[in-house]
């Protein structure tokens, strides 16, 4: 994400003593009002309350949470609670917006893949798109075995958590 | 993300693509309709007169015989589709990476409710930002969308949601329910090629692809996502990340403009997960990123 790679170039331009001015973190702003802790728990104690639309400095993210500053202090947020995207204002036109923020140099627009040698795929080229058997060749070979993935996943630790899907917000559009 | 190949294959079919069908078998199913009146360019004198004549699309018809439980018939129709689609924009070349995203998202597929399936993942060289799911297990990732990622959870998240696509049978209801496999009576009488009526049926283009999903197949493909990443052990936050990570690219820019254009907005998709999660998923253990083993891209 965009804070995480200002982290990184942070620390990056920290270990050259680089004299670049270093981009603040990510600014986010908050798509409800949230509490923010101490630590990355609501267990933990709350330090302060933060109303829908406050703005907030993104340093980090541990799994659901986000550290953020806001103003001198320092906290955990839930981070589906903070939006980071430039799309923050969509509903006033999103193309517009993106275009005013980077004339404005607010948003880093989303590194541009290189385009030499890779090619788009337009809804042109869907249409005209001719059955590949070779492609289809190519993807049956590379298939893995359930038990292949199971093995997979053993090696990387991970641990099958028992969770239901989610519903439907009930104010659902 | 990533739309659904579904979205891309089942498009009605231009009138300039070359598709075979088999005649043979469009015809006695034909046959058993009332009101029929599809005699066309095919020199195959297909009359079924009727007093009122109805618009029939062989194609729909012939979707719409299809048994909703045959998981056959939704492999064959789903490995047309991946086929176009790879006609289109073939996969990276990189047996590594393709070992590398089959063995996460059939791991995640392990966790839903259609573990058997012959699951097929493949990253295509595109550099647009997507991602597609045809019937029967065929899921796909740009590597456009790749480069964007940071950690194997990202990637979970986001083959959860097409792996999700494919659980739910969205892109094949729309193809049950609607005519737009437009194959038509254009294709009656045509030489008749290939094998498979439903192949055929199918015909060239992928132009599915591009279609859009309700909205809520959407945001219902999100939240199965999410889960499905979680329950196999990842960080269930990682699929928001790709949204943010995504919101951040310029509206503008070409890269987004199908993804755009055939799912809702990045931050509507966030919020939602957001309005979705609250504090259901407080107790829950944290997952793994797996940044470590994350595959870099050549």
């Amino acid at each position: 994400m965009i804070y995480r790679r200002g982290l990184s170039v942070l620390l990056l331009g920290a270990s050259l003593l680089s004299a670049v001015a270093v981009a603040a973190p990510t600014s986010g702003v908050l798509i409800k009002s949230e509490t923010v802790y101490a630590r990355p728990s609501t267990a933990a104690k709350p330090v302060a309350n933060l109303s829908k639309g406050s703005r907030v400095s993104v340093m980090t993210k541990q799994g659901g949470w986000l550290q953020v500053g806001v103003g001198t202090t320092n906290g955990w947020v839930r981070m589906l609670s903070v939006r980071t995207s430039g799309a923050v204002l969509s509903n006033s036109g999103a193309d517009l917006l993106g275009i005013t923020q980077m004339a404005t140099g607010k948003r880093q627009p989303g590194k541009i893949v290189a385009t030499a040698g890779v090619r788009g795929l337009s809804e042109e080229d869907l249409k005209t798109a001719h059955y590949s058997e070779q492609g289809m060749r190519e993807l049956a070979d590379y298939q893995v075995s359930g038990d292949a993935a199971k093995n997979f996943a053993k090696q990387g630790r991970l641990v099958k958590q028992n969770i239901a899907y989610l519903p439907a917000p009930v104010d659902n559009q | 993300m990533k739309k659904t190949i579904i979205s891309l294959l089942l498009a009605t079919v231009s009138v300039t693509s070359v598709y075979a069908f088999d005649f043979n078998d469009l015809n006695n199913i034909l046959k058993q309709l009332p009101g029929n009146t599809t005699s066309q360019t095919t020199g195959n004198e297909n009359d079924t007169t009727t007093t009122k004549p109805a618009r029939i699309d062989p194609a729909a018809v012939l979707i719409g015989t299809l048994k909703r439980d045959s998981v056959d018939d939704e492999i064959q129709i789903g490995r047309q589709i991946a086929g176009n689609l790879l006609g289109a924009s073939p996969l990276v070349n990189d047996a590594k990476l393709q070992n590398y995203v089959n063995l996460v998202g059939r791991w995640v597929a392990l966790q839903s409710e259609r573990p058997n399936l012959p699951w097929q993942f493949g990253v295509i060289d595109s550099s647009d930002i997507n991602a597609f799911a045809a019937p029967g297990g065929y899921v796909f990732i740009t590597k456009g969308l790749y480069s964007k990622l940071n950690n194997e959870a990202e990637l979970a998240g986001v083959l959860g949601h097409e792996i999700a696509h494919v659980v739910r049978k969205h892109q094949l209801r729309i193809l049950q329910q609607s005519q737009w496999i437009g194959l038509g009576a254009d294709a009656l009488g045509r030489e008749a090629k290939g094998s498979g009526a439903l192949q055929n049926l199918i015909g060239s283009g992928a132009e599915i692809m591009s279609r859009k999903l309700d909205k809520n197949a959407e945001f219902e493909a999100d939240r199965m996502g999410l889960v499905l990443a979680a329950r196999a052990g990842y960080d269930a936050y990682a699929l928001p990340s790709v949204l943010e990570e995504i919101g951040h690219v310029a509206p503008g820019d070409g890269s987004v403009a199908l993804l755009f254009k055939t799912h809702p907005a990045p931050d509507v998709r966030f919020a939602m997960l957001s309005e979705t999660v609250g504090d259901r998923l407080d107790r829950l253990p944290p997952g793994k990123e797996l940044a470590s083993r994350f595959y870099s891209l050549k």
